[in-house]
């Protein structure tokens, strides 16, 4: 919002951009999330019971105060999430301190309810007033449901689609619910895939993704860097004669120089 | 103003926008029906299918989680919460200041995420198949959504939704290149977003190229009506956005009683006129293939991303 005030035209019309990058960052952190927790936490149970037990051995369920460890972190990105304001103002009183300038006046109304980045007409957001009244509407209509019709429930199996023979292993993994990532920003990636034919006996599935900067970027800078250090350290591998040499070679040029 | 009848209009937008929600559906069915020759059903026939399927008794499968019996409500909320940021009647609403576009989008967010992990629940491979392809069709049109409320934004130099209509509305008539190549974007991306031809097909079912109704598929009873009613306020929502971006004359200011059936009326010629051009695209227009959906809407971006470069340039 505030990008009309930079003088720069071609850093002002390219803001815009890095905050619809920031979208698409936001929006695959989401999908991420999707898939770490719907692999992981739902659906069918992919191994049975007796054999995850038996498998597992030792390990059992985490105890409370492992969870405690991590309680704690996500208690804190949501308080953080939910007073903004409060956290931001000591903050802004640092960087005013270290470089002199700060938030503008008006956004110093923010309180702990409001965040208000620039000016009140401009943009301001109140996650408290916000989460409160997701809650209630969901609320709402959870009642409004329950009061005007009945909350009777069959339990049964799910839908087949015609195959009943379904196994939990045919769910969703994690490679496949990442799979239109891969289609989509395949150009980006170096994949190496090997899918199983359907009457090869051994049937094995192999996936590789890396980044192809790495290959294109960083390994010729790498390799260069080898290269250079070996060639030095051509002169570096001697004796203690050589090194004299050196010493007696440099004292011999800076001889000639100085004359 | 004072804050009692701000809250009130409020109230009254909010329960306006979910009453009338399934009608904007009803209208678009009765277009198609039209114009693709067949004898259109009632325009209430969506309050008919709801009233239906809320006398039902729900049918649940063994694995459901409590996510999964819990989400149909999420959905609604998020829509009717949505339906409540946005102007649709009156500006200057009281809720408005508590969130602007950008919470807006993450409202459509959090509802697509919970629906997408109320399909994984069951643990079919439909319900994971739709939630992929959703996650993929949300993080593409996310962007692009963006990129045009901010093209709004900039022109009004606010987020917050009821400002930037204000802006516009009461602006001296002038003609916005930028405001052109944003609503191009945005419809392509109301399409992309509200599972509608050429991205998915809402008519379809039991097919293997249908995304959203993949996700849907275990419900029943109430929990679909609520999903339904919910799929038809984000529609509403979403051609109430683009009113308010894009064309917002006749819309009151809130307090102000004597306009609110000048609004009403020229929303209801808007939305059939909307209602009736979605029925087109969705006539004239096939349904992609699923990897086409990346191109269509980096098109919608590229187009949001033009109109924001030349706002930069006619103003300098």
């Amino acid at each position: 919002m505030q990008a009309p005030l930079l003088a720069h035209g071609v850093i002002r019309s390219l803001l815009p951009l890095f905050a619809a990058t920031l979208a698409l960052a936001g929006a695959l952190t989401a999908m991420c999330f999707v898939k770490v927790y719907g692999v992981a936490f739902l659906g069918q149970v992919r191994t049975p019971r007796h054999a995850t037990h038996a498998a597992a051995g030792a390990t059992a369920d985490c105890s409370g105060a492992e969870r405690l460890g991590m309680a704690w972190l996500a208690a804190g990105c949501f308080v953080l999430g939910l007073f903004p304001a409060t956290f931001l103002l000591p903050l802004n009183r640092i960087c005013v301190a270290l470089l002199g300038s700060g938030l503008p006046e008006r956004a110093l109304e923010s309180s702990w309810l409001w965040l208000i980045p620039t000016a009140p007409e401009q943009a301001s957001y109140s996650p408290v007033i916000f989460l409160a009244v997701i809650v209630a509407v969901t609320g709402i209509t959870f009642l409004l449901v329950r009061r005007f019709y009945h909350g009777r429930v069959r339990h049964a199996d799910p839908w087949d689609c015609g195959y009943p023979e379904q196994t939990a292993r045919m769910q969703d993994t994690a490679d496949a619910f990442g799979q239109p990532i891969r289609h989509v920003f395949g150009p980006l990636y170096r994949m190496t895939r090997h899918l199983p034919a359907p009457d090869d006996a051994a049937p094995r599935y192999f996936l590789k993704i890396e980044d192809r900067h790495w290959y294109l970027l960083y390994l010729p800078i790498a390799r260069l860097t080898e290269f250079v250090s070996s060639r030095i350290g051509l002169l570096q591998r001697g004796r203690i004669s050589v090194y004299l040499l050196y010493s007696f070679l440099t004292l011999i040029a800076l001889l000639v120089f100085v004359r | 103003m004072t804050t009692a009848t701000g809250i009130a209009f409020q109230l009254l937008q909010s329960i306006f926008v979910v009453l009338a929600a399934p009608l904007l559906a009803g209208w678009v069915n009765q277009c198609r029906a039209w114009l693709q020759n067949r004898t259109a059903p009632s325009l209430l026939l969506p309050y008919y299918t709801l009233a239906k399927l809320f006398s039902k008794d729900a049918v649940i499968a063994h694995d459901a989680s409590p996510l999964f019996r819990i989400t149909p409500y999420v959905l609604f909320g998020c829509m009717w919460l949505a339906a409540g940021i946005v102007p649709v009647l009156a500006t200057d609403l009281p809720f408005a200041p508590a969130a602007d576009i950008i919470a807006l989008v993450g409202v459509f967010a959090l509802a697509r995420v919970f629906s997408a992990l109320a399909a994984m629940d069951i643990g079919t491979s439909f319900g994971g198949l739709g939630a992929r392809r959703e996650m993929l069709i949300g993080f593409l049109a996310e962007p692009a959504m963006l990129m045009t409320l901010f093209t709004a934004a900039f022109i009004s130099g606010s987020t917050q939704l009821a400002t930037i209509v204000e802006t516009l509305a009461h602006r001296e008539f002038a003609i916005h290149p930028s405001l052109a190549f944003a609503a191009v974007a945005f419809a392509m991306v109301l399409l992309a977003e509200n599972a509608r031809i050429p991205i998915d097909n809402p008519a379809t079912h039991l097919e293997l190229t249908m995304v959203h109704e993949a996700m849907i598929l275990e419900y029943s009873a109430r929990h679909l009506a609520l999903i339904e009613w919910a799929v038809a306020i984000k529609l509403f929502a979403y051609f109430t956005i683009g009113i308010a971006l894009f064309m917002p004359w006749g819309i009151a200011q809130a307090g102000d009683w004597a306009a609110v059936p000048l609004a009403v009326a020229a929303l209801g010629a808007k939305l059939a006129l909307g209602g009736a051009a979605l029925a087109l695209v969705e006539t004239v227009l096939a349904k992609l293939r699923l990897f086409l959906a990346p191109e269509f809407l980096s098109t919608a971006f590229l187009l949001a991303v033009l109109g924001m470069l030349l706002h930069f340039l006619v103003r300098g």
